[in-house]
């Protein structure tokens, strides 16, 4: 087992993964759903998505940092960036 | 690991978001905020231009050098100047060859290529605002990601000020020492905070195409391959069913009647594309003070063989691309006027001033904890990188200045010269803060900056007198503001050297 404060370190690495990586994603995944989901005219569309993605982003680097701990704030993060992900996927093979 | 409180969360997030890419915002804000007078910095570092006359004036005469030199240049792009530009730029796209766009720099009254020193000018403060110097795409994504961090800084900094508005009317200078700066730091975010959360922001959602791609690309099918661009070079060859576009002059004497002379809200480009098709169409875009986004500028369009007037574009309604516009306009303030376009600018100091306080605080409160015994090297670094930073920059900014007036005029490259001129001396600012003791460092470069910044009007006097009093005898300010805001800023550099702690350490 690795010490308190080893631990206590990698926790706060973590954190810092889920607000930048997992942020990041569940932005990218929010921004092509929404894109998808309006559709036409294209630069619209992305721009939907786009323009508030920077909210979600730094919504997802604030729950990254307050969350209880960092698997909760992995899971806060991960989960909906997954669904998005899904919907992006799905929405993509739908409209080919 | 137990729950924290969230205020105490926001906090850790605010101190660390804000420190890690502090100094790359505050080089960020600095040079951003120059770059709402840069068409005035450029008018300074070219003295030898003078203001331009009638805008209409200079497109004839633009469009009188583009048919000698560009008269089967499938397109042809020109801005005008104005008031506060004093020259016309002109890009053409050359029928074939590797560089397809050729640009020229034309006296407005002449139409033929100035003579002025070469320069970046007040260019140089926008590039490097969002492209450090760094190779495409490097700069602009860290700039994006300093942006981001100083968005999450704002907003966890909210959170963490509870009385976030009390403090506002808070200045305890005479307690000196950490309650002070904390107080200007504070003071200053209230002072600003729409416009720090605006130009944040805004600036995310500009480079969105770079760092959120993903809505455009689940949209874009595969794209096949780019058509090679063929690369034999010639200057202006004929197509061979070249059809010949309708000269502009009448078309320009038609907007000049529907637009009138007002400068401020004159012509302010010109476009002509498809050149040598049927298909060619002439573009006439308005300077406008009335619309934020840039996207809504009032505009004349022409078939560039007929000389019909077309209908304008649809109006792009959707919330997509009306936000977008709108922070995209906010952020570069085109639209503004003289006063509002100061306020633009004071606003920037502020932030300015928000993220060197901040800086500054972090190291002033982790002070008293390292009295016994030495500074753990995380904390001498952010204090020597606070001091090549906040001093450092702008002492590189004033030897910069100076290389515009001190290099030789026929030096080759001379435009790329004063650039490094100015990283050289930022450089050296960072040696010189890792050689000094912290408050004698401060003390030697803020004072040096200030003489930098002091002699600035002398040398423009020394070097460009004649043009200063040609401006003058046309009254036109710009050079003699210009001479006067470099002491303004010279002053400022002193006070903070004077007001520096008399510590040794």
């Amino acid at each position: 087992m690795p010490s308190p404060r080893v631990r206590a370190r990698l926790a706060v690495a973590s954190r810092v993964l889920a607000a930048l990586a997992g942020g990041y994603a569940l932005a990218a995944g929010f921004t092509s759903t929404v894109a998808l989901l309006v559709g036409s005219p294209r630069e619209e569309a992305a721009l939907v998505g786009a323009v508030p993605s920077f909210l979600i982003l730094t919504g997802a680097i604030v729950w990254a940092a307050a969350a209880p701990s960092a698997t909760r704030a992995w899971l806060g993060i991960g989960a909906p960036a997954i669904l998005l992900g899904l919907a992006t996927w799905w929405l993509r093979s739908a409209a080919a | 690991m137990s729950a924290r409180p969230f205020r105490q969360s926001m906090r850790g997030l605010h101190t660390w978001s804000g420190l890690l890419l502090g100094w790359i915002s505050f080089a960020i804000f600095l040079t951003g905020t120059a770059t709402y007078y840069r068409w005035e910095i450029t008018r300074w570092m070219q003295p030898e231009l003078q203001r331009a006359g009638n805008p209409f004036d200079a497109a004839r005469a633009a469009v009188t050098h583009l048919e000698q030199v560009a008269a089967h240049s499938p397109q042809w792009a020109v801005n005008l100047p104005d008031t506060r530009q004093a020259a016309t730029l002109a890009f053409w796209r050359q029928p074939e060859g590797p560089r397809r766009f050729a640009s020229a720099i034309l006296d407005p009254r002449s139409g033929q290529p100035v003579l002025a020193r070469d320069t970046l000018g007040g260019e140089f403060f926008y590039r490097f605002h969002f492209q450090l110097q760094l190779p495409y795409p490097w700069g602009r994504y860290l700039a994006c990601l300093a942006a981001l961090a100083m968005f999450v800084a704002l907003i966890s900094g909210i959170v963490t000020h509870r009385q976030f508005f009390a403090d506002f009317f808070t200045f305890r200078a005479a307690r000196g020492g950490h309650r002070a700066w904390l107080d200007l730091h504070n003071l200053t975010a209230v002072l600003g905070l729409p416009f720090y959360l605006m130009i944040t922001y805004s600036a995310l959602v500009i480079f969105y195409n770079l760092v959120m791609p993903w809505g455009t690309r689940a949209l874009t099918p595969p794209a096949s391959p780019p058509a090679e661009v063929a690369a034999t070079a010639s200057a202006d060859p004929v197509a061979p069913d070249w059809v010949e576009p309708a000269p502009l002059a009448p078309l320009l004497d038609f907007a000049q009647r529907q637009w009138k002379d007002d400068p401020a809200v004159s012509i302010q480009r010109f476009d002509v594309s498809g050149r040598g098709t049927a298909n060619c169409t002439v573009t006439f875009i308005r300077r406008s003070g009335r619309h934020v986004a840039l996207t809504a500028r009032d505009q004349l369009r022409f078939n560039g063989v007929t000389g019909a007037l077309l209908d304008p574009p649809a109006a792009d309604g959707g919330l997509g691309r009306t936000s977008h516009g709108v922070l995209y306009g906010l952020h570069l303030a085109r639209f503004a006027g003289p006063i509002l376009r100061a306020l633009f600018f004071i606003m920037g100091l502020a932030g300015t001033a928000l993220i060197a306080t901040g800086l500054v605080l972090w190291t002033i409160k982790r002070r008293p904890r390292h009295r016994h015994g030495p500074l753990p090297f995380g904390h001498a670094l952010v204090e020597r990188l606070n001091l090549a930073s906040l001093a450092g920059l702008p002492l590189a900014c004033a030897a910069f200045f100076w290389a515009n007036r001190l290099l030789p005029l026929d030096l080759p490259a001379r435009g790329d010269r004063e650039v490094q001129v100015f990283l050289w001396t930022w450089a050296a600012a960072l040696v010189h803060a890792c050689l000094r003791p912290s408050f004698t460092g401060w003390r030697e470069q803020l004072r040096a900056g200030a003489v930098l910044y002091f002699l600035i009007p002398a040398i423009d006097l020394l070097t460009a007198r004649e043009a200063l009093l040609t401006h003058l005898s046309q009254g036109d300010f710009v050079q003699l503001t210009f001479d006067a805001a470099m002491l303004a800023c010279g002053t400022v550099l002193w006070v903070a050297a004077q007001r520096l702690p008399r510590s040794t350490r």
